[in-house]
């Protein structure tokens, strides 16, 4: 079978440079083809002279020759490069979060220092946390209690997550952590390690809380795919 | 087929069943397997194909592999997990539309 040459692919790539394909990424796809074509003209007649069947071969993309071609891969690849940017805002969105937590541990800890003033700021914000989880306890109890009632079933997983996974009814621990070495406050590492504390229930209660809860309908058709069957 | 529109918007389903039936094709090799199938009725031209699978890859349904063929490079598209997906669901709706059109172009006599 009759290949084309080292000098007649260099020609396809001057020739796509020439119709205006200043990419190398496309020149490399549309010599391809072009080769791919003029050989399979050879098959059947290797007499056929390249030129002309270059020259045949273009036509078959219409008006715009390449035109086309790179003005969509333009676009094509401006999606993906735009694809990029979205997730590196995510990637760095998700560093924010870490700092956020970082600054909290940090500002708890510096206001427990600060003898009177400071104990007093970070119990009250304890104790205002613990009021507000037994309100969403409660809450959720009578969500789940009319959902039974409702519908007459419950599936185990949503039970749990309306329970929070018992994990609000850890939420008296940063309270307790609070009274029991509220006299140890002065020394720096207990107050770091307090604040760590605080800060970690504090974020685990806003996820069973908040996050996983607003993603229940979600999570639970993806783990029972019979909710889809269901009688509504 | 002269209606180059009605075919138009098909490209994509086109490819993307191709890829299913092969593992992994490259440009010239689709055009000419769609020749072939059809028969010359349906005449992809070189213009549409590639915009179409340009933008299939940037949609995440085809990811690419560049072999050294002879003395050139030679792109091979393949689907990704995500074109598998959307070729079933692209398909159905494919049966479901000609079902439709099929209802109105030749409707079936009501046995009332």
């Amino acid at each position: 079978m009759k290949n084309l040459s080292a000098e007649q692919i260099e020609r396809l790539y001057e020739f796509t440079r020439q119709h205006y394909v200043e990419y190398y990424d496309v020149q490399t796809e549309l010599v391809d083809h072009l080769a791919s074509a003029i050989e399979k003209h050879w098959q059947e007649n290797p007499e056929l002279e390249f030129e002309m069947l270059l020259q045949q071969e273009f036509k078959k993309f219409g008006i715009f020759g390449f035109g086309d071609v790179v003005e969509e891969r333009q676009q094509a690849m401006q999606k993906r490069y735009f694809k990029l940017v979205k997730k590196e805002v995510f990637q760095f969105l998700k560093l924010l979060k870490v700092i956020i937590v970082a600054f909290l541990i940090w500002l708890l800890s510096f206001l427990l220092l600060q003898k009177e003033i400071g104990v007093l700021i970070i119990g009250g914000i304890v104790f205002a946390e613990l009021i507000w989880m037994f309100y969403e306890l409660i809450r959720l109890q009578k969500i789940q209690k009319q959902k039974k009632k409702e519908k007459g079933r419950i599936y185990l997983l949503e039970e749990i997550l309306l329970k929070t996974g018992d994990v609000g009814s850890l939420g008296f621990m940063p309270f307790y952590w609070f009274w029991t070495i509220e006299k140890s406050f002065s020394y720096q590492y207990v107050a770091i390690f307090l604040g760590f504390l605080i800060t970690f229930s504090f974020v685990l209660h806003y996820i069973v809380f908040k996050i996983l809860l607003a993603k229940k309908e979600e999570i639970l058709h993806s783990v029972y795919p019979e909710m889809k069957l269901e009688k509504v | 087929m002269s209606n180059s529109k009605l075919y138009k918007g098909s490209l994509s389903i086109i490819i993307l069943k191709l890829l299913t039936e092969t593992h992994k094709m490259y440009g010239y090799e689709i055009t000419q397997k769609v020749k072939e199938l059809t028969q010359g009725e349906l005449n992809i031209t070189e213009g549409a194909l590639y915009p179409a699978l340009h933008k299939l890859e940037a949609d995440g349904f085809l990811e690419v592999e560049m072999q050294r063929v002879d003395n050139r490079l030679r792109k091979y598209y393949k689907l990704t997990q995500a074109g598998n997906k959307e070729e079933v669901s692209r398909i159905e709706e494919l049966e479901r539309f000609i079902e439709t059109i099929q209802g109105i172009v030749n409707p079936k006599p009501s046995l009332g």
